[in-house]
């Protein structure tokens, strides 16, 4: 190969090399054009957020100016965010009563209107089985039953967040975006979630949800009563998950499920009050467990009449 | 042709200020040369990359809905094929075991594919973790310092450590020996063989620790088995070596380069081994669900047999276990070493039995039925396939330039002196 | 080669072993060390410190009945039971309504063995009485209930039947509670089936809908 040759061998393909990062660069501008769109919306203080334990009150009531600012551009609605602490000396407990509920379903449909829930996946955080009586087989049982209930030959076990004292959710989490709080809520910033779904897997109870989009709620329907750590819209790509409607129950109200349900199966209280309904439950009601086997330690009991 | 270095002197430089630049400079020209096959091969490549980066794309801006995955199977495909990545990252460097712990000669030439297979291996681990998440612009959340790092009580930090160390060590390999056979120095062993070892305990602990991921998780019965770990690890010696015939036959027969023969006997020997060993822990796990019976095996019943009239894997893993099976009569065959077109499919039935097996076989029949006993079924979607055959063509990209770069310096056609006597 | 091939296998085995051990140490004794603290360190909040009110809804009044009065020429009016109870003496015998001469024999009774006169009192309709005889007024039934239904009342009053709304945490704020017959009808008080509301929606159809919902334009 002669000098020349070499240069202009070289050139031809210095030409065509050039031609072909131009044709890739601009065919790569094309594929990932959904994602600036998508950037060109986020907000860069939602990406700078710092966790939930590391904002100081200042920062936090940015925090929630702001969202409740993005609640009016995209949903049309007037919200008020807050952040309703652990109270000193409560922890709380559930527990259900099989014999009485009759698989209506109104707690899932309450627990889908208070906490905000995408209309378009009907999410709920509570899952209402049936189950044939004489076994306490998950397996035997089933979420889609219809009417009419209660059936005779059946007994209804709605399971929502356990709310375990050694939560498995909690231990595999990468990044700690939930945790254990002092009043036996397990919490999630949905604002630090960044979305592997490892809780999910981690979940026996199935009790966890992933906003697989955006989700959708006409603004008259949206709850404007909202807390930071429960049920403020929850944005897309992140865990969310039953908290014992924290924004009510720290107020000292009842949940919504609980109120919702019409036979009163549902008890919920204070289990450090030897006083409260739920200690009298667990002292003269043979409770138990769901999957205790597992060492979750659940705050959500269940029992049975006679 | 390289204008800042034109100027350097006649002789090779001696400075590392110097020639590793120049080692840098010649590994990118390199990148971008070959001959027509490599181009098409090239675009090719890209062109899926690109698909699977709009796919992705996609998926992030419009929510994971796009996806197959629900709250009921919520890992899918991605996750699937990180495990099995893990596997082959890992099956890749315990080539090394043979070369260095036993001093096999026959294995030196393959050590370094088996190294650079692991960065490559690691870089579509990461990436398909990557692709999974709801929030990948959150990532910074995990780096410790300015986010949270929940070590050590998560498995995932575990993980994200010994992958990013894994990629790290295998890159220092690499690009040490590499240098050092362009600079035309004999490498000090005293800089790469301990950390040759460190890979070998290493590579163990990336699958053990992926594996631990799954079978922590007591809510998961299908996954909580104390054999997933030593499964996870003789499956990863079944893969790793069955693509690094593949890969050492494509050179044979694409490039001029020698392969011996040795290199792939050794290779045929372990995969002899690993793969009765696999079959055999198959056969422990398949009796032990299957004897014992009860709720718990729910999910084995579902995947080999169907549960309730739903069915969608069981064609997927008697594919596997049919696949694996053939693949283990030619690879125990005397002869296989002497017929390449048997070995080469020996290997490729090997490897897709695994990639069945670690992928459907193993993580979607994780979440079947639910934790609650609901069947809910998963096939992934056009989407999804998209988005992985876009992270499997971005890493067969990184390892078909890695061995584009790395054949000619270890044959020693391309050195710094010979580059340096071409610019005068 | 000065590193032992074997001395650096063993040292990642042991520092593996070592930081699993860690963790393993700290997930047994440390963790659950500081929870329980966490739990003794502070007087349990009291819910019924500085109470506020439960009331009880729907607690049945004394009734009255829609009198036809055509034939005095006056409208439809409403009147006591003992109105007519007065003229008419109790059919002591009557276990069921249809077997009534005239009025109430529509009304469906399925009450276990109870006659109408177990729980109504033919010395003065417009009260009730209890098993002893005594008169009871009718805003007072849970007490009449609870002499059968003691289990249910004991779990009533402890707040796991019936249900309420309101507060759990009595020194925040009221609750409001049922009464019996708010859902059971004292005459046939088992709870009636129904349909149930809310069911989740198929995975498939899910999908589906959030789809089609999400190429909609928003707003």
């Amino acid at each position: 190969m002669t000098e020349t040759e070499k240069k202009s061998g070289l050139s031809r393909r210095t030409v065509v090399k050039g031609l072909g990062a131009t044709l890739g660069a601009a065919a790569f501008a094309k594929a990932i054009a959904p994602l600036t769109t998508w950037s060109a919306e986020q907000s860069v203080d939602e990406f700078l957020q710092k966790h939930y334990h590391e904002l100081g009150p200042d920062e936090m009531n940015k925090v929630i100016a702001r969202l409740e600012e993005e609640a009016k551009t995209d949903y049309g609605a007037d919200v008020t965010i807050s952040d309703p602490k652990p109270q000193a000396g409560v922890k709380f407990a559930y527990a259900l009563n099989l014999s009485i509920c009759i698989g209506c379903r109104r707690c899932a449909e309450a627990c889908h209107k208070e906490n905000n829930h995408d209309r378009a996946t009907g999410n709920s955080y509570i899952r209402v089985l049936e189950m044939k009586k004489g076994s306490l087989d998950m397996e035997q049982g089933r979420v889609d039953y219809q009417g009419p209930v209660p059936k005779p030959d059946s007994f209804y076990m709605p399971v929502q967040c356990q709310q375990c004292d050694a939560p498995p959710c909690v231990d595999v989490c990468p990044v700690e975006a939930t945790w254990k709080e002092k009043d036996g809520i397990v919490a999630v910033d949905y604002n630090w979630c960044i979305g592997c779904r490892y809780c999910e897997a981690a979940c026996p109870y199935h009790a966890r949800r992933f906003n697989w989009a955006k989700p959708q709620i006409p603004a008259e329907e949206v709850n404007p009563d909202q807390g930071y750590l429960s049920n403020r819209i929850r944005p897309q790509g992140v865990m969310e998950k039953c908290t014992f409607c924290l924004h009510r129950t720290r107020e000292g109200k009842l949940p919504a499920c609980l109120e919702a349900c019409p036979t009163g199966s549902r008890v919920f209280g204070n289990i450090l009050d030897p006083e409260s309904e739920i200690r009298w439950v667990l002292e003269n009601k043979r409770v138990f467990v769901l999957k205790e086997e597992l060492g979750t330690k659940p705050s959500f009991y269940y029992f049975f009449d006679e | 042709m390289n204008k800042p270095l034109a100027a350097q002197s006649a002789a090779a430089p001696t400075s590392h200020l110097a020639s590793y630049p120049r080692f840098i400079w010649r590994m990118l020209v390199m990148a971008t040369e070959g001959n027509w096959l490599f181009y098409a091969w090239m675009i090719g490549l890209s062109a899926v990359a690109l698909v699977g980066l709009n796919a992705w794309a996609t998926q992030v801006s419009q929510g994971m809905v796009v996806t197959n995955m629900s709250d009921h199977v919520s890992w899918g495909l991605y996750i699937a094929n990180f495990t099995f990545m893990v596997g082959l990252a890992a099956g890749g460097v315990m080539m090394v075991i043979p070369a260095y712990l036993y001093h096999d000669e026959d294995m030196h030439d393959v050590v370094i594919i088996g190294e650079l297979l692991a960065i490559a291996a690691i870089v579509m681990c990461i990436a398909f973790v990557v692709v999974d998440l709801g929030r990948p612009e959150r990532f910074w959340h995990m780096i410790p310092g300015i986010g949270k790092f929940h070590f050590p009580i998560s498995m995932l930090t575990w993980d994200v450590i010994v992958l990013n160390g894994y990629l790290l060590i295998n890159l220092h390999i690499c690009g040490y020996l590499l240098y050092q056979r362009y600079r035309g120095r004999r490498p000090n062993p005293k800089f790469y063989i301990p950390f040759v070892f460190l890979s070998i305990g290493w590579a163990i602990s990336i699958h053990t620790v992926t594996a631990f991921l799954y079978q922590g998780l007591g809510g998961r019965p299908f996954w909580n088995t104390a054999l997933l770990a030593p499964r996870f690890l003789t499956s990863a010696f079944v893969s790793g070596p069955a693509f690094i015939i593949l890969a050492l036959e494509a050179i044979r027969y694409l490039s001029s380069y020698k392969v011996g023969d040795g290199a792939i006997r050794i290779l045929v020997n372990i995969m002899r081994v690993t793969i009765l060993i696999n079959l055999l822990m198959l056969a422990s796990e398949v009796f032990t669900e299957f004897y014992t019976g009860g709720s718990h095996t729910a999910s084995a019943r579902y995947l080999y047999f169907g549960l309730h009239g739903h069915d969608a894997l069981v064609p997927w893993i008697w594919s596997s276990i049919a696949l694996t099976i053939v693949a283990t009569i030619l690879l125990l065959r005397p002869k296989v070493t002497k017929h390449p077109v048997m070995l080469i499919t020996a290997c490729i039935l090997a490897f897709v039995g695994i990639w069945i097996e670690k992928g459907m076989g193993l993580i979607i029949p994780g979440f079947i039925p639910s934790t609650l006993h609901e069947i809910v079924e998963y096939t992934p979607n056009g989407l999804e396939w998209r988005v992985t055959a876009g992270v499997w063509a971005a890493g067969l990209i990184i390892y078909t330039l890695a061995i584009r770069i790395a054949m000619p310096i270890f044959s020693g056609e391309v050195s710094l002196a010979k580059d340096t006597a071409r610019d005068v | 080669m000065k590193i032992s091939p074997l001395a650096t296998v063993a040292l990642c085995v042991t520092s593996f072993a070592i930081a699993l051990g860690g963790w393993w140490i700290y997930r047994i004794s440390f963790a659950p060390f500081q929870d329980a603290t966490a739990e003794q360190e502070t007087r349990p909040r009291l819910a019924k410190e500085a109470s506020f009110p439960i009331s009880i809804v729907g607690a049945p009044q004394t009734p009255t009945v829609l009198a036809d009065l055509s034939e005095t020429g006056e409208g439809p009016k409403e009147v006591a039971c003992a109105t007519c109870h007065t003229t008419r003496s109790p059919q002591i015998e009557q276990r069921f309504a249809d077997g009534l001469d005239e009025f109430h024999q529509d009304l469906e009774v399925r009450h276990g063995s109870l006659s109408c006169l177990s729980c109504h009192n033919a010395d003065n309709y417009d009260t009730l009485k209890l098993a002893d005889g005594s008169p009871i007024d009718f805003e007072n039934t849970m007490q009449l209930c609870a002499q059968c239904h003691g289990p249910q009342h004991r779990d009533y009053q402890n707040g796991s039947h019936g249900g309420m709304t309101g507060y759990w945490d009595l020194s925040r704020g009221p609750r409001s509670r049922n009464a019996c017959t708010v859902c059971h009808d004292a005459h046939s008080p088992a709870y009636p089936q129904f349909m149930p509301i809310f069911p989740p929606k198929d995975i498939e159809l899910l999908k589906e809908l959030a789809k089609a919902s999400r190429s909609q334009p928003q707003h």
